[in-house]
């Protein structure tokens, strides 16, 4: 079977993989800030909050160009974000 | 390892390109970073025998210092906004600016200490190479301010966001080669596979090195907007706890004393000396204690130390950049990122190893553009005046920002005696810079290289040949050197010297070797 090989889109994929990835970081930052350990007002938590989005940013950012297409790489950043958001949103309203 | 090659190609292809657009921007950063590892030994070497305050100054007693403090206060009213204490003898215990400085401006800086009950005080313009190299390594030299901050921290916070992706496609690309060719060195394979092979030792064996700037230059630039961002999660409350301001002014006279600073720096951070004391905003209602702890077996979140901020007159803490207790580890972790970005660790051999990493860094962007040049030479199907633009723009940036610092230092060194050096030391470096650059684009030519080797190295061979011709004809007046610290600047200055000389002979050989065999054949 053969994989479909990777199309460049380069304009796409830098734009979807930027924006995309950078929501996605804040929304695994909010998750944790208010449901991970220490909760929202811990020490200096937020300073760490603060890293660790650049951090999962510029990752999730640099492997951004593996998807085959501009099109997978939305759709897959967007379902990511959709769950990452809609669980936070969930959360906040029930807990 | 093996790795797709529709993978290896996309990333190979983002490695060009973040790699090229950023480049030499990062080199600059690279190369004035590694400088300011010792940029307080630079600064003594060039403004030698100027600074009339000198090291090792007695170190008073607490109950003295408390009782300079009160003479100094009510004899100048520029120390009572604000001024700095230290403890270790590395200048007068009292000290402060008369007015905020910037770069080029030249601001007096005023010291003060007692000799048994006599008030000694001193005064010299701040000398500003040190600040000048900071800058440079901060901005890559691009001025203008942009909001509270410098334009350039903005475009090198941008450039490394570039970077990053740079080193995560460098290392997928190189993936399904790198157990083969990762200890490989071919000298005798031709000049490009020399340079690929060092691009990708240097690259790969210092990665985490990298991979911590990449990521604390981009929080350094942006950290603002994030946390703009973050307010957004965190539901409009403010992110940190302001500490409200006092009901009104405190009086000089209330200050705790010295003691009680070192006794509450004793209790919060037990294993550190207390350095220095920063006294700010004392004439205002949020006045403001940075007290300097230093233990160099700790990761420390900057050159200077942990810091301890409090009230400086009730005493209470702030913050703690190196906190205990349950909560602690989100602190800490923060705090080790700024460590492993300024190498505030482990004492003078972290310094050392940083300051190679800082010049390895700048080879290795150095190289990837000389990289990116052979191969579209060899491909023979880009315009040749892109070639020719890369090129001048390659060997002018790079070899502009060495020449301009080296000059800049040469010249405080020479002038410094005779008046104020400040402005001095800015115009000659973007003197220098614009000189390179300008004369790579006039001349862009085979022997091009070979020249901007043989300008860099003999900049780097006049600092030593300075002092020995000062001490060999003293008639001359020239500054000589006679501490250890200057000597061993002035060895790795000749070090620079020869490795730029014989690397120009080397092109010349090169060169000579190409036009002999292939008259049209087109050298770096």
């Amino acid at each position: 079977m053969d994989k479909p090989r990777i199309q460049p889109h380069w304009w796409q994929k830098t734009l979807i993989g930027l924006i995309g990835s950078l929501l996605l970081a804040y929304g695994l930052i909010a998750l944790f800030a208010w449901y991970g350990p220490g909760g929202l007002r811990a020490g200096v938590k937020v300073q760490f909050n603060m890293w660790m989005i650049t951090l999962i940013w510029l990752t999730v950012f640099s492997f951004s160009y593996l998807f085959i297409s501009w099109r997978s790489a939305a759709l897959t950043l967007g379902l990511a974000n959709l769950v990452c958001w809609g669980l936070f949103a969930v959360l906040r309203v029930w807990a | 390892m093996k790795i797709r090659s529709d993978i290896v190609r996309t990333y190979q292809a983002l490695h060009t390109w973040t790699g090229i657009t950023t480049g030499l921007l990062l080199f600059i950063g690279f190369f004035a970073g590694a400088l300011t590892m010792f940029q307080g030994s630079i600064q003594r070497w060039a403004d030698m025998g100027t600074q009339q305050v000198t090291d090792h100054w007695p170190v008073l007693s607490s109950v003295k210092t408390d009782h300079l403090i009160q003479r100094v206060v009510a004899k100048d009213v520029t120390a009572a906004k604000g001024f700095v204490l230290t403890l270790d003898g590395s200048q007068p215990p009292m000290s402060w600016d008369t007015a905020d400085s910037e770069l080029g401006q030249t601001v007096l800086k005023r010291y003060a200490s007692l000799d048994g009950d006599n008030l000694l005080l001193h005064q010299s313009e701040k000398n500003q190479l040190s600040k000048l190299i900071d800058e440079l390594h901060r901005t890559a030299g691009i001025a203008g301010e942009m909001g509270h901050t410098y334009l350039g921290v903005y475009v090198l916070g941008i450039a490394a966001i570039a970077y990053f992706l740079a080193l995560i496609s460098g290392v997928i690309f190189l993936l399904p080669t790198l157990v083969r060719s990762f200890f490989a060195l071919r000298q005798k394979r031709g000049r490009f596979r020399y340079l690929l092979d060092t691009h990708n030792l240097v690259g790969v064996a210092s990665l985490p090195f990298h991979i911590i700037i990449a990521l604390t230059v981009v929080v350094f630039a942006f950290h603002d907007l994030f946390y703009g961002g973050l307010m957004a999660v965190y539901d409009d409350q403010p992110l940190f706890e302001r500490q409200s301001p006092d009901a009104e002014v405190y009086q000089l006279s209330q200050l705790p004393s010295l003691q009680q600073f070192i006794d509450l720096g004793q209790r919060e951070l037990p294993d550190y000396q207390l350095q220095s004391i920063e006294l700010l905003g004392l004439d205002t209602t949020q006045p403001m204690a940075r007290m300097a702890m230093q233990n160099p077996d700790r990761l420390m979140v900057n050159p200077q130390g942990d810091f301890l901020v409090v009230h400086p007159f009730t005493l209470a803490v702030g913050y703690n950049t190196s906190p205990t207790g349950p909560d602690s580890i989100w602190g800490r972790v923060v705090s080790s990122f700024f460590a492993l970005h300024f190498g505030s660790y482990g004492g003078d051999w972290t310094r050392w190893v940083y300051f190679l990493l800082g010049l390895a860094g700048a080879y290795l962007f150095y190289s990837g553009n000389l990289l990116w040049l052979e191969k579209r030479r060899q491909q023979k199907n880009y315009s040749e005046k892109i070639l020719r633009n890369m090129t001048a723009l390659t060997l002018g940036v790079s070899h502009g920002c060495i020449a301009g610092i080296a000059f800049s230092m040469l010249l405080g060194r020479w002038f410094s005696a005779y008046g104020d050096i400040n402005a001095l030391y800015v115009w000659s470096y973007y003197l220098m810079f614009f000189a390179c650059v300008g004369f790579a684009f006039w001349r862009t030519n085979e022997q091009l290289a070979q020249t901007l080797k043989i300008v860099c190295g003999s900049l780097c061979l006049l600092m030593p040949l300075t002092s020995l011709i000062g001490w060999m004809i003293p008639a001359l007046g020239l500054p000589v050197s006679h501490t250890f610290e200057s000597w061993l600047l002035e060895m790795i200055a000749l070090l620079f010297a020869l490795i730029f000389l014989r690397s120009a002979r080397a092109d010349n050989q090169l060169r000579q070797s190409h036009m002999a065999s292939a008259p049209q054949a087109k050298a770096a």
